[in-house]
């Protein structure tokens, strides 16, 4: 629809062609203002020579008559020329047509018809009178001056020419006043159309300057928006397909990209902010490994070198450890002999271990023994107390006479109560030596199974050591072996301790580097907050 | 003499001179008994003797809380759950047995005997229940038993008049 409009409207014109239509409007208004008048003034130009050509017969008229009068004397006068000029000026007049421009002149003049019908009839009248005049002429012309109707046809036809003169009169009034009603329509007419024109004008200005302001209006609005950092909203209507039309489609294709970059840079900004952290930890994660590299390759060398010196040392060692090897073959044989008598220990200890479990049982039966006689003591003292209960109570009913010996049993009763209590501790005290007892057995069983188990470890004791000998033999040849193998190791270190001096000076410059690289990624993820605010302004 | 003896007797005097005359009351004797988780003084003077238990001979159709009959010093004695008589739900079983001082002689059978104890009367705190078997509350808050009003019940009585 909006471009259909466009095809048909101002919209499809370019701004200089716009710009050219205003003077060009008023050019054209111009021209058709003086084209009308100047054909007006030409119409009046016409009038001029009709008005002159009205005038005219008032002259030819008067000529007609003193030529007439005096070819009444008898002269020789070309009356009929006045006559017929009159006629054919009057038949110019009223119908259209040519007429003599200058008496006694060839000149024609073209005229147009009268233009009303009160003037034509006028006109008409005229040539009815004229006609009149004719008719008397031949009498007129016949009769003596003397003839009394010389006179009298005289005065007739003077007085008809008045009367035409003052038709003629009558006539040019007529026209004048048409004249002048046709230049005040004309004046009219000039006014109204120069004010039509200048309002046609006026409005066509108001609408190619619209045409032209109001989308470069809109686009200073989205251009301040825009400058403000707000890229949202619908894109410009393009409402022409002038140079603005082409402005608004290349700010909004502008707008719509820089909308897309921002949206663009946004994700690629938070992509980098997120690979920027990514980076950062790593290379700190990098930093921290580096550093802890150098750490351990500082601990590895000081290692290698405590290596080396154990090297040393260890070859060292290995010749002392042969010689001791050696001594040792001569101890083991003494350990075989310390261990044939551990084994006779072994067996005494055994034999008395056995005694003393024989011992602990009995021990035992006579403890249950004693429990027992508790047992009978706690039953007399339970009966004594009984006893003595029973004794109170004779004693209560003797009254005042047992009072006595209600005081004896209730010592009696209180001995009972205290051998009561004593057997009860007593029996506590058998039961913590019986449980001691059964510990002691269970103790002295577990004895005699260790000292099986001594005896049968020093039966392994001694076969190990026989082994033992037998593998110092071989260490004594191992540590030989490994003497040799340790000079060589130490070949060996001597060249790893340098490596690993390389190694370190080369993580050094790597911790270094890694550093340096950590400083970048700082100012990397500050320079992507920088930019992820200045993005952020933008309002997609 | 020193003038600090002086005051010493002095004030020793005045003591003795304002000291009041004092009644001791004559103590009476009890026995501790326990009945389940009850604990019981009875009055020596109302008991004849104190046995470890001897099997009673049931009867047949004999009450409830009436245990049987035991030979005692020649007589027939009635064997009484002493529980029983006072209102508890649980049967006494094994204990002792202690017979008291009536005619006919009657048993009551306790779970334990449990001290010899002598009281005054003053040291006697009054029974507030219900019970007519109480008569008082010792110190320790033990029982004092009615036994006279005991031998009132329903059933000793009904045993002393078979066993008359």
């Amino acid at each position: 629809m909006n471009e259909t409009l466009l095809k048909f409207s101002l919209g499809r014109l370019r701004i200089g062609l716009k710009l050219v239509l205003i003077p060009a409007i008023f050019i054209f208004s111009m021209i058709l203002m003086m084209s009308f008048v100047i054909s007006a003034q030409q119409e009046r130009r016409n009038d001029a020579d009709i008005i002159d050509l009205l005038g005219r017969q008032r002259t030819l008229n008067q000529w007609y008559g003193k030529a007439l009068l005096v070819a009444g004397h008898k002269q020789n006068q070309d009356y009929a020329y006045w006559r017929d000029t009159f006629l054919q000026t009057a038949q110019a007049l009223e119908q259209g047509g040519q007429a003599v421009k200058t008496i006694h002149q060839p000149e024609m003049l073209n005229l147009p018809a009268a233009p009303t019908e009160a003037l034509r009839a006028k006109i008409r009248q005229q040539q009815g009178l004229i006609k009149s005049i004719m008719a008397l002429e031949v009498s007129f012309l016949t009769l003596s001056p003397q003839d009394p109707q010389y006179h009298i046809i005289s005065q007739k036809m003077d007085q008809m020419s008045a009367g035409l003169h003052q038709m003629i009169n009558e006539a040019v009034r007529m026209y004048r006043d048409y004249s002048v009603e046709k230049i005040d329509e004309m004046n009219r007419n000039v006014l109204i159309l120069g004010l039509l024109i200048s309002f046609l004008g006026l409005v066509l200005n108001w609408v190619i300057s619209r045409a032209i302001t109001q989308p470069l209006q809109d686009l200073t609005q989205r251009a301040h928006r825009v400058s403000r950092g707000q890229l949202g909203g619908e894109p410009l209507a393009i409402r022409s397909l002038d140079e603005v039309g082409q402005l608004t489609e290349s700010f909004n294709t502008m707008t719509q990209s820089l909308r897309e970059l921002a949206q663009q840079n946004n994700v690629s900004i938070k992509d980098l902010s997120a690979s920027t952290a990514e980076i950062l930890a790593s290379t700190q994660q990098q930093n921290a490994s580096t550093l802890e590299q150098v750490s351990a390759l500082q601990e590895t060398t000081a290692t290698m070198e405590e290596v080396r010196q154990s090297g040393q040392q260890i070859s060292t060692r290995a010749h002392e450890v042969t010689a001791e090897s050696e001594r040792s073959v001569n101890l083991t044989e003494d350990g075989l002999q310390s261990i044939q008598q551990t084994v006779g220990t072994m067996d005494n200890i055994r034999l008395q271990v056995n005694q003393v479990a024989e011992n602990i049982v009995s021990l035992s039966e006579k403890n249950r023994a004693v429990g027992n006689i508790i047992a009978m003591v706690t039953d007399i003292a339970e009966q004594s107390n009984l006893l003595a209960l029973n004794a109170a109570i004779e004693a209560a009913a003797a009254g005042e006479q047992g009072r006595s010996f209600a005081v004896v049993a209730s010592e009696m009763k209180h001995l009972a109560t205290q051998a009561k209590d004593a057997t009860t501790q007593v029996r506590s005290i058998l039961e913590e030596i019986q449980q001691g007892i059964t510990r002691a057995v269970l103790l002295t069983e577990e004895a005699v199974k260790k000292v099986e188990t001594g005896r049968e470890q020093t039966d392994v004791a001694d076969q190990t050591i026989r082994k033992m000998a037998q593998n110092t033999q071989q260490n004594i040849q191992a540590f030989q072996q490994i003497a040799a193998a340790t000079n060589q190791q130490q070949l060996g270190f001597e060249q790893v301790f340098q490596a690993l001096k390389d190694i370190r000076q080369g993580t050094e410059q790597t911790a270094v580097s890694t550093q340096q690289l950590n400083r970048a990624c700082d100012s990397l993820n500050a320079m992507s907050q920088n930019l992820q605010s200045g993005v952020s302004r933008y309002q997609l | 003499m020193s003038k600090q003896m002086t005051e010493i007797l002095t004030q020793r005097a005045r003591l003795l001179a304002q000291r009041k005359t004092t009644h001791y009351e004559l103590a009476k004797s009890f026995v501790l008994v326990r009945v389940y988780q009850e604990r019981l003084l009875l009055d020596l003077r109302a008991l004849s003797r104190v046995e470890s238990h001897t099997a009673a001979t049931p009867l047949p159709l004999m009450p409830a809380g009436l245990k049987g009959l035991c030979y005692f010093r020649g007589e027939m004695v009635s064997v009484l759950d002493l529980g029983y008589i006072l209102g508890f739900n649980q049967p006494v079983e094994n204990g002792f047995l202690i017979f008291t001082r009536t005619d006919p002689v009657l048993a009551f059978q306790v779970t334990e005997i449990v001290d010899l104890l002598s009281f005054t009367v003053t040291e006697q705190r009054p029974y507030q229940g219900s019970s007519p078997y109480y008569e008082a509350l010792s110190p320790q808050g033990d029982l004092f038993l009615n036994l006279p009003q005991v031998l009132q019940n329903p059933l000793i009585k009904r045993s002393l008049k078979e066993s008359l």
